[in-house]
């Protein structure tokens, strides 16, 4: 149900994204993601071979998608 | 004895002397200690006492003697000070974490502030956004060198691709002089907004919604709701978190170790570094300790001289 249009409740809605914000929220999201590429990074790292880890391009999808490494870090008595 | 149970028909003040004489036994004769306490308390207190506050009463006595960890500590007086004051590394790297102090502690500060006031907007996906700010704080110290060890690789780095596009010829992050210290910095403000930002949003929560709502009844926009009733609002938080920051800068270490191990030419190189390399690879028990003493005392003034310039009230 919508409620009734009132000027003070609209600058105080905080959850609408007003078309103005648009812009603001976008830019934000974006240095979320930014933020997180690191994170991301690392995770698609983990998926790679060794020999496509350093590259001259920037590849975030693995070439090959490889478990190979995970399966490495249970091999490894990490959980003893 | 007068009865326990409630008697309605009595006066009040009557039936609670009356039950309290009755009840309580006389302690004035017995001393009880409440042993119990004692060693619920001793759980903790000895272990503190055993290894956090004996160990720096030693390491006070350490910083004036001559000690490779074998044998007895030699009496030496204030030779180790002597040296630590004429050691050229010893001010580098108390310089150094002069300068780390002066990019992390405003960039943490600034864009925890920024981020907590965007996630605070409580717009679409900003529980997504408040994830993803605070998720480096949650891995090790030693992860995030790594990570970023790889992020600012100056050939394959993902850092040094992206600026590319704008411009800008490869840096060598961590492997250059100049830039050494940068490439620790930035991958010490990731990790460590996470931090400032909780604290932040929890403080921007706090707020109560009227003040700034009468503040736009008034007329105020965005920029002067910020300015004259959020921010003072939030001093209390601003001024501990730029505190916090200053002396978990001032103790630099893991990000250092992990990603340029001090270098190149001692670039990065932190206090505690230096005190690292003294203790474990140089056995100089003494003068390692002597720069701890002198890193504590550049902390508490500084923490002190802090209270004065970033004060927690108007």
């Amino acid at each position: 149900m919508a409620k009734p249009h009132h000027p003070l409740r609209d600058a105080y809605d905080p959850k609408r994204l007003r078309l103005a914000h648009l812009p603001v929220w976008l830019f934000g999201m974006l240095v979320a993601i930014v933020w997180s590429m690191p994170f991301l990074w690392m995770i698609s790292t983990s998926f790679k071979l060794p020999e496509h880890v350093m590259t001259e391009k920037i590849e975030w999808i693995p070439r090959v998608f490889t478990l190979q490494k995970c399966e490495k870090v249970f091999e490894v008595p990490i959980l003893r | 004895m007068a009865p326990r149970i409630f008697d309605p028909n009595r006066l009040p003040t009557e039936g609670a002397t009356a039950s309290a004489t009755a009840r309580r036994p006389d302690f004035s004769e017995i001393r009880r200690v409440d042993w119990a306490g004692y060693v619920l308390v001793g759980f903790f207190t000895i272990p503190f006492l055993v290894f956090n506050v004996m160990p720096v009463f030693f390491g006070t006595y350490v910083a004036f003697t001559e000690w490779r960890i074998i044998g007895t500590p030699e009496w030496v007086g204030l030779e180790n000070f002597r040296t630590a004051f004429a050691d050229k590394w010893v001010a580098g790297a108390f310089r150094n974490v002069l300068v780390y102090a002066l990019i992390i502690v405003p960039g943490v500060t600034c864009l925890g502030l920024a981020a907590a006031l965007f996630v605070n907007q409580r717009w679409p996906l900003a529980t997504l956004a408040r994830t993803l700010f605070f998720a480096p704080y949650v891995v090790s110290a030693t992860v995030i060198g790594l990570i970023w060890v790889w992020m600012l690789d100056t050939q394959f780095g993902l850092v040094n691709h992206y600026i590319g596009y704008l411009g800008i010829a490869p840096i060598a992050w961590l492997t250059s002089p100049e830039w050494s210290l940068v490439g620790v910095s930035i991958a010490s403000i990731w990790w460590d907004m996470g931090l400032a930002f909780i604290l932040f949003l929890a403080a921007l929560q706090d707020i109560p919604k009227d003040l700034t709502e009468a503040a736009s009844v008034d007329g105020a926009g965005p920029p002067e709701r910020l300015w004259f009733i959020i921010l003072p609002m939030m001093r209390p938080v601003i001024s501990m978190v730029i505190t916090l920051q200053v002396i978990s800068t001032m103790r630099i270490f893991s990000q250092v170790y992990v990603m340029t191990n001090g270098g190149p030419a001692g670039s990065s190189a932190s206090p505690i570094h230096y005190i690292y390399q003294a203790a474990i690879q140089r056995n100089d028990f003494g003068l390692a300790s002597a720069v701890a003493i002198l890193l504590f005392l550049v902390i508490i003034v500084v923490a002190f001289g802090l209270r004065f310039v970033v004060r927690e009230r108007g």
